[in-house]
């Protein structure tokens, strides 16, 4: 069980905890299958993140993992180390330093499908 | 010299420097308007048709993907209608502080990727802001984008020391602020701070300018949202390699700051994709062509 960003929600994936508006008003109960319809629902209504069976968002050694494989994600994953020199281990700052690296890694990933 | 003159107090030298810039008349004579009691539509789109440049990035503001709307907007009364007073103001400061460092400076700093960090500073603090549900986000924009003023006024009137300061930080990979203590005896918070209250803006963004890498703990006689917002999201901006802002180091995190916001991690990610968004727009806005 991991807590996942809703805009990287695919369909098939199983919410392990019920998701509230800020209303109160419940959208979506645990054990409900993701489908397009339901994802949409949650964007809609602004839901940041949820909690998702057997998915968690990648820990920043395993998008250094899978950016290792590639020269030019090589050089992108160094070059964003690079802004970090010198950062202390707290929690805000290894998040923004995973979260960079997950986006790039991404939109890296978006523009190659993509042929641009 | 003006120059030797910033080896004193920064405060002595602030209040010296007769050429320190003011800002300019229409940004003055809009915040007062707005400000006012009793002011009209047509009071205030009469300051803004005065300044045919201001007019111009207004109606780009506007149209821009940033507001996505339906039909494009042609009149300057639609336009303000559209995005309100707080961020009329806001894009008026804006372009008046970019424009008014880009006619007389050059040195030790690439102006357009000095303020492509602070642009950076300002949409993520306006961001964060908007999530934790603080009152006016667009005065937390304002004081992102003024973060690093006081380094202008360093390039500007202390060019050669700040040219040290910054090949210091190259160097000897330090952040530009611990350069500006070693060199000048002072940093660019200070100076920024005094500026900003020459200026006389409001105390919150003074000391958001003048705390920005040293918020302090939060108490009811000071109020600090401000300084723990532009600290958060001077790092959100370098982490995200927005312009640069002269230092070579990830500048020290006050953990008390990501306390105060109390924001989950999904937030922090929301919070940077807008901040990216919003920076395009507004880069390419204010100086034509620009690559993410």
């Amino acid at each position: 069980m991991g807590r996942v960003t809703a805009s990287i929600l695919k369909p098939g994936m199983v919410l392990s905890k019920p998701v509230f508006n800020d209303y109160r008003q419940q959208l979506a109960d645990a054990g409900t299958i993701l489908d397009k319809r339901v994802i949409n629902l949650l964007q809609t209504w602004g839901v940041i993140d949820v909690e998702v069976q057997g998915v968690a968002e990648p820990t920043l050694q395993e998008i250094e993992a899978h950016m290792s494989t590639s020269d030019v994600l090589q050089q992108l994953s160094e070059m964003i180390d690079d802004r970090f020199y010198g950062a202390e281990q707290h929690a805000f700052v290894t998040e923004l330093h995973r979260l960079v690296k997950f986006h790039t890694l991404k939109e890296a990933e978006h523009q190659e499908d993509h042929g641009s | 010299m003006i120059a030797e003159l910033l080896t004193g107090e920064p405060s002595l030298v602030v209040a010296r420097i007769h050429e320190l810039p003011t800002l300019p008349e229409i940004y003055q004579r809009l915040s007062s308007t707005i400000d006012s009691p009793f002011f009209s539509l047509w009071e205030i789109e009469r300051i803004v048709r005065q300044d045919p440049v201001i007019t111009a990035r207004l109606l780009h503001f506007v149209n821009s993907p940033l507001y996505s709307l339906s039909m494009p907007v042609a009149t300057v009364s639609d336009a303000i209608r559209t995005i309100g007073y707080d961020a009329l103001k806001q894009l008026i400061l804006t372009t008046s502080v970019i424009d008014m460092f880009q006619q007389e400076q050059q040195g030790a700093l690439s102006l357009q990727a000095f303020w492509e960090h602070c642009l950076g500073t300002a949409a993520a603090a306006r961001q964060l802001a908007s999530w934790i549900g603080a009152e006016r986000p667009e005065e937390f924009f304002v004081a992102g984008l003024l973060h690093d003023v006081g380094k202008l006024i360093h390039n500007q009137y202390a060019a050669d020391k700040f040219r040290a300061a910054v090949a210091l930080a190259a160097t000897e990979r330090l952040t530009l602020e611990t350069a500006e203590r070693k060199i000048l005896g002072f940093s660019h918070t200070q100076t920024g701070g005094f500026l900003v209250h020459r200026w006389g803006l409001s105390p919150a963004i003074q000391r958001a300018i003048a705390y920005h890498h040293a918020p302090a703990v939060p108490d009811l006689l000071s109020p600090t949202l401000h300084e723990h917002i532009v600290h958060c999201a001077d790092l959100i901006s370098i982490g995200l390699g927005l312009g640069f802002s002269g230092s070579y180091c990830f500048p020290p995190f006050v953990p008390l700051s990501w306390e105060v916001l109390r924001l989950s991690s999904g937030h922090l990610a929301e919070v940077l994709r807008a901040t990216q968004r919003e920076v395009a727009h507004l880069m390419t806005i204010l100086f034509g062509d620009y690559a993410e």
